[in-house]
């Protein structure tokens, strides 16, 4: 199969994580949103490094993974804290940050 | 190694008594009439090894005190004729002035901490006598600032006392502040600050470039302004009555006898330098004359004892410096040890009365003292004939050397001498006004006082008897030479300190006059006429006031009310300086610290913060809080970055 | 072991105190905490009385060098040592330190082991901004000292400590930025002269190439963070605020040694890498210590709350130290007037310590600083009044007391440079009596009639194991005051006479690392 299928399907899949991050209000979508970013990156890696024969590709993905686990479990502990502090996970609730 | 034990000892009785505080009274005072005298004992050696024919002066470094770049200031002390004499003055008159505070303080708690401050005083008074270097004599000079300050302020739960005490440090914190001036011009033009060193470069020029001599005179001036604060001279001279809040003993031995003597001592010890600027030594026998003057008629009128006796003391300060000034340095020496020893005298014996009468200073209510003091009386009668010039005693050669030469300077030399001589009468005046009033005439205290009158212990007055033998013999050092050879004696004093003091080569132009022979009949007729004045003014003052204030005395009060006024209120200088310096002073800080701290430099400060902080208001407005907002701009400007950067 | 020791003693000072605090932090007990705190202080202390006595006065060369390459791509080494210089100071803070703690003793602060843990960290940074010689570490540790003050005072501050903590950092980083800014361009003025990168501050010393408006910048950049720290009139009004508001032991170390930086700095840095803007800025720089002397006393004056009165005493002294160390005749610095700035320092961070410690003292007693509410207070603090005494004598520089030293060293070379310079600044020494003997006549004397005085206990055993050394230390500086200008002498001297081509030796005796000082930067880096 050509590259550009691949290319095409990480395109599609990282496109559906930025309308998630943008659109969606509750963080535990929009940290899987953030998860379908980082695994179409990982998949033009992957099919790069494939296309390229260069293994760099593939340790680089395997960073990814780990930073994205990483991530992942910080994230939702930050989220299960915020919903046992506030009792919404909502994400406009959190404002803060306003100047 | 004597010298070493004289410093040592003070020293050690003012640590022992400070650090120990030993609760015995006996124990604290031997302590301190030990530590002053033992060193009076190792200092009576020292000054007889300099009696020998042309026995020289002897320097002594203890160890390197300050070393930087080129300066190299040493510990170093001199024993030489003129620190053997203030030696002995001080160690001699120190150690009857111990004797007498053990009586004097009787009433204290504890008086280790006081005998530490005058055991400490002692040291520190030494060590500007002894000291070889203008920096040595400055621990020493604002040392026994220090002491002065911490006695006149002893009984600080007195508030004025404590005031009194700080007043006086500050002013002669004016005064070091020229002497410190001096100290760094001459460090600048001579590169040290030695006096032996001082002297061999001064005493070595043949001539003097003017460029020298205005450096000379700038020196001596600088130097005088510290002498005015330490000797209470004009203008610097409002502490010295307000330092009659401390412990009488005190202010007979720093305020009468000693400490107040160190701006002689010191112009003294430069007398090469002041012979070389004659002009700065004008000024000094001016200020010093209108000090004399100016002192004696403000204590003409005065009530409290001792304020009668400080005013005196500033008066007679002045003549020294009269004396320097004509560059009459033996002649102020002499007087400055004649006048410790009756000064000395007046004020112990003013304090038996103010003992005896329960610590009341006010001749108003005193009187009659007489037949309930007799030994005091006695001696106070010694040393009043002695300060007034009564002929004979001690105060009667002194003060005659001083008028003669400053009589025989050339010019305007009888100006001084008016002025000492008017002096000298009001001296009279107010010194048989302040005997009559307190011994003569009825006794004008209250009943309870009286009934508990009686003559002072043996402690006090055995000290007094001793001062009133010196205020009576010691004169007898220093007789005028005309004199001397009417009764085939000699003068011993002045040829003692000529091995000192001596005109430099390039002075001695000027000063050929110091030389000049004047004809005896001259002199004669002048020691008659101002001590004929002086006895006059004396019989005149003891006519007025031998019964006391009588309302005869009040009506000429009444008639000289504001020439009274004037002189009661000591000329309002105090409020004068008040005005004139303090309030204006402390409405500008006040000013700076209102307007200019608070209110320019904070106060800017806070205004350039809150402007920030407006603009970040201001500029904050995008910043909703909200996640989505934020990330849709990111994702736009992504989004354009990407645009702009492919086309 | 002893030779590890003695090898890297500078390091031992600089970080024992950084273990300690951590250990200080995490221990289970209060008790033991304070207990290694002291201890490691201590500790510190005896490391650095090492240096004192196996200090090779004679010689002006850079002592107990340690080196170790960091980043060497861009010239960044790990370089400390201890010359005549820094020397003093170092003493002055290792021993200033055990006394703030000791005087935590029995004290009812809030949180007190970080607040120990803070005063180690706050030591490591002193320690090691004066021994350091390579820029970027100086740097970092400038920083060091201040996150430790920020927090001591804006947790155990008074009742503005927020405001006054706030003002104190962005003042004091402000300037430090600049400097930041300044230390860069030097780094990239070196490069182009010599060809390779180097932070180290003695191939700093080697810039010949620099043309004046660069040094004036640069030197304005560095002068100005190290004015504010000083502080020099007018970047002044941070010190009231911070020391009114700070706890005790932080206007200590505040007033005692972290102002000493910015004079220090002057020493380091300013003066010797850009002698040809000193020459220039030298007369404005003296104007402003002038300035900041007589306003300084005159606001001090005007004081009503004893702390403050300090403080501002403090803007006036430190003015003496800043014109001491700026007096150039004929080309060379004044040894006279550089030592006596030096000497000034010690006494400076003695007496004002020992003031701080008194004046807390009475406030822990009393709850408040304001001197009207006091007065007579010697009759039933004996022992206080002593040493208040003696404190207000060093700080009134009365001779016998190392106040008098430094002061008249300083006047001395300035009088000599200026006769009026020296005579203004001298009008300082007069204002001092006036402000600093009314300190002393509010709490000291006048009649004891305030029901609260009456019941005030004298200082307590621990306040005396504190108070008295520095009170016999402001003695002893004034009577042998050799014995301290002695290790500073050959420095000084060096400083003085070669400001304009300045160049810091390192000793031979020293151990290996220091030979490649000059060969390693040379080879690296091209």
């Amino acid at each position: 199969m050509p590259i550009e299928y691949y290319f095409s399907l990480a395109l599609v899949m990282f496109l559906c994580g930025v309308c998630g991050v943008l659109f969606r209000r509750n963080i535990l979508f929009v940290l899987m949103s953030i998860e379908l970013m980082l695994n179409a990156v990982n998949l033009v890696f992957v099919s790069g490094s494939t296309f390229l024969k260069n293994l760099d590709g593939q340790i680089m993905v395997f960073f990814v993974i780990t930073v994205a686990a990483c991530e992942a479990a910080v994230g939702l502990a930050m989220v299960i804290a915020l919903f046992r502090r506030y009792g919404t996970i909502k994400s406009e609730f959190f404002r803060i940050l306003r100047g | 190694m004597l010298i070493w034990l004289v410093l040592l000892f003070p020293l050690v009785g003012a640590v022992w008594n400070g650090l120990l505080l030993p609760r015995h009274k006996l124990l604290s005072h031997s302590i301190a009439v030990a530590g002053v005298g033992l060193s009076f004992l190792a200092a009576l050696p020292l000054f007889v090894s300099l009696l020998g024919e042309g026995a020289a002066g002897s320097v002594h470094l203890a160890f390197s005190w300050i070393q930087a770049g080129d300066l190299d200031i040493g510990m170093e002390f001199v024993v030489d004729r003129l620190s053997g004499v203030m030696l002995l003055i001080v160690t001699g008159i120190g150690s009857l002035i111990h004797i007498y505070a053990g009586g004097y303080m009787n009433e204290e708690k504890t008086t280790a901490r006081f005998f530490s401050y005058l055991n400490l005083f002692i040291f520190m008074m030494l060590l500007l006598v002894l000291g070889n270097n203008m920096l040595v004599m400055f621990i020493g000079w604002e040392g026994v600032g220090l002491c002065s300050y911490l006695l006149i302020g002893y009984w600080y739960t007195h508030k004025p006392n404590a005031v009194a005490g700080m007043k006086a440090f500050v002013v002669n914190r004016i005064g070091d502040f020229g002497f410190l001036i001096g100290i760094f011009l001459t460090y600048k033009m001579f590169g040290t600050l030695s006096f032996s060193q001082l002297h061999e470069v001064l005493a070595g020029q043949e001539s003097l470039s003017p460029a020298l001599t205005s450096g000379l005179t700038a020196i001596g001036i600088c130097l005088f302004i510290g002498a005015c604060g330490k000797s209470a001279q004009l203008p610097l001279y409002v502490w010295l009555p307000d330092a009659m809040a401390g412990p009488t003993p005190v202010s007979a031995l720093i305020h009468a006898a000693t400490m107040v003597t160190a701006g002689i001592y010191m112009m003294t010890r430069l007398h090469f330098i002041y012979y070389l600027a004659p002009s700065a030594l004008m000024l000094v026998a001016f200020v010093g004359g209108a000090t004399a003057l100016f002192a004696a008629t403000i204590a003409l009128v005065q009530n409290d004892i001792k304020k009668v006796l400080a005013y005196s003391t500033v008066s007679q300060l002045g003549y020294m410096v009269l004396a320097c000034g004509v560059g009459a340095f033996d002649a102020g020496v002499f007087h400055l040890l004649t006048h410790a020893c009756f000064k000395a005298l007046l004020f112990l014996g003013a304090g038996s009365v103010i003992v005896a009468l329960h610590h009341k200073q006010d001749m108003q209510e005193m009187g009659g003292l007489k037949k309930y003091l007799p030994i005091t009386h006695a001696v106070f009668l010694v040393a009043v004939l002695a300060i007034i010039g009564f002929p004979g005693l001690s105060g009667f050669f002194s003060k005659d050397e001083i008028l003669w030469r400053a009589f025989s300077f050339p010019g305007v030399g009888w100006v001084l001498w008016l002025m000492g001589l008017f002096a000298a009468m009001c001296t009279a005046f107010y010194m048989v006004r302040l005997l009559c009033l307190t011994f003569y005439g009825k006794n004008r205290s209250d009943e309870h006082t009286r009934h508990h009158l009686h003559e002072t212990s043996s402690v006090m007055w055995a000290p007094l008897v001793v001062l009133a033998f010196l205020s009576i013999f010691i004169g007898y050092l220093g007789i005028p030479p005309f004199l001397a050879e009417a009764f085939h004696g000699s003068n011993l004093f002045s040829p003692f300190l000529s091995s000192v003091i001596q005109v430099p080569p390039a002075g001695e132009v000027y000063w050929s006059f110091l030389h000049e022979h004047h004809s005896e009949a001259l002199e004669w007729s002048l020691m008659g006429a101002s001590t004929l004045l002086a006895l006059g003014s004396a019989s005149f003052a003891f006519i007025l006031y031998r019964n006391g204030p009588t309302p005869f005395l009040q009506e000429r009060k009444e008639a000289f009310a504001s020439v009274y006024r004037t002189l009661y209120n000591k000329y309002w200088v105090d409020e004068l300086y008040d005005r004139i310096i303090v309030r204006p002073l402390k409405e500008m800080s006040e000013f700076l610290w209102r307007v200019v701290d608070l209110g320019i430099i904070n106060g800017g400060l806070n205004v350039l913060g809150q402007s920030l902080m407006f603009l970040s208001g201001v500029t904050s407005f995008q910043m909703t809080g909200s996640l989505h907002r934020y990330a849709v701009v990111f994702i736009l400007g992504l989004m354009g970055l990407v645009v702009l950067v492919i086309v | 072991m002893f030779a590890w020791i003695n090898s890297s003693i500078v390091s031992i000072i600089i970080f024992l105190p950084l273990i300690v605090a951590v250990l200080a932090l995490f221990s289970p007990s209060v008790r033991l905490s304070k207990w290694i705190a002291l201890g490691g202080s201590l500790v510190t202390f005896i490391a650095s009385l090492h240096i004192w006595f196996h200090f090779d006065a004679k010689s002006s060369a850079l002592q107990f060098v340690e080196v170790y390459d960091w980043l060497p791509s861009m010239g960044i080494k790990y370089l400390v040592g201890v010359d005549g210089l820094n020397l003093l100071l170092v003493m002055l803070t290792s021993f200033l330190t055990p006394c703030v703690l000791v005087s935590l003793w029995e004290s009812k602060v809030t949180y007190i082991k970080p607040f120990l843990s803070l005063l180690l960290v706050l030591e490591t940074g002193m320690i090691g901004a004066l021994v350091a010689f390579d820029l970027v570490f100086f740097y970092v540790f400038w920083e060091v000292m201040l996150i430790p003050m920020y927090f001591i005072i804006g947790i155990w501050g008074g009742s503005n400590k927020i405001y006054a903590t706030t003002k104190f950092v962005l003042y004091t980083v402000f300037g430090s930025l600049l400097m930041l800014v300044a230390a860069i361009v030097l780094y990239l003025v070196h490069y182009e002269e010599h060809g390779f990168y180097s932070t180290s501050l003695l191939d700093l010393y080697k810039i010949t190439q620099m043309g004046l408006s660069t040094q004036s910048y640069l030197f304005l950049a560095f002068s100005l963070a190290f004015a504010i720290k000083v502080p020099l009139w007018p970047f002044h009004t941070w010190l009231p605020h911070a020391h009114t508001e700070a706890p005790t032991s932080g206007s200590v170390i505040l007033a005692g040694i972290l102002l000493k930086m910015g004079t220090y700095g002057f020493l380091r840095f300013a003066l010797p890498l850009f002698p040809d803007a000193l020459v220039r800025y030298s007369p404005l720089l003296m104007t402003l210590g002038i300035v900041g002397i007589v306003y300084g006393a005159l606001m001090a004056w005007m004081q009503k709350d004893a702390k403050r009165l300090v403080a501002y005493s403090s803007v006036s002294h430190l003015g003496f130290v800043v014109i001491g160390s700026v007096v150039i005749l004929n080309g060379k610095l004044s040894e006279e007037a550089l030592t006596g700035a030096l000497y000034q320092m010690i006494n400076h961070g003695i007496s004002t310590g020992a003031l701080f410690f008194l004046v807390g003292m009475i406030y822990e007693r009393r709850h408040t600083r304001i001197l009207s509410e006091f007065g007579g207070i010697s009759a039933v603090m004996p022992w206080f009044a002593v040493c208040l005494m003696v404190a207000t004598l060093g700080s009134v520089g009365l001779p016998g007391t190392g106040g008098f030293v430094g002061e008249f060293l300083i006047l001395l070379g300035v009088f000599k440079f200026s006769p009026l310079a020296g005579i203004l600044a001298s009008t300082g020494v007069v204002l001092g009596a006036i402000y600093m003997l009314n300190l002393c006549l509010s709490i000291l004397f006048g009649p004891l009639d305030k029901e609260e005085n009456k019941k005030l206990t004298d200082m307590t055993f621990l306040e005396k194991t504190y108070m008295v050394p520095l009170s016999v230390l402001v003695i002893l500086m004034g009577v042998f005051p050799n014995f301290f200008l002695d290790k500073t002498r050959a420095s000084l001297h060096h400083l003085a006479e070669h400001v304009s081509e300045y160049r810091l030796m390192v000793s031979h005796h020293d151990s290996e690392p220091v030979h490649e000082v000059a060969g390693a930067s040379d080879t690296k880096n091209k």
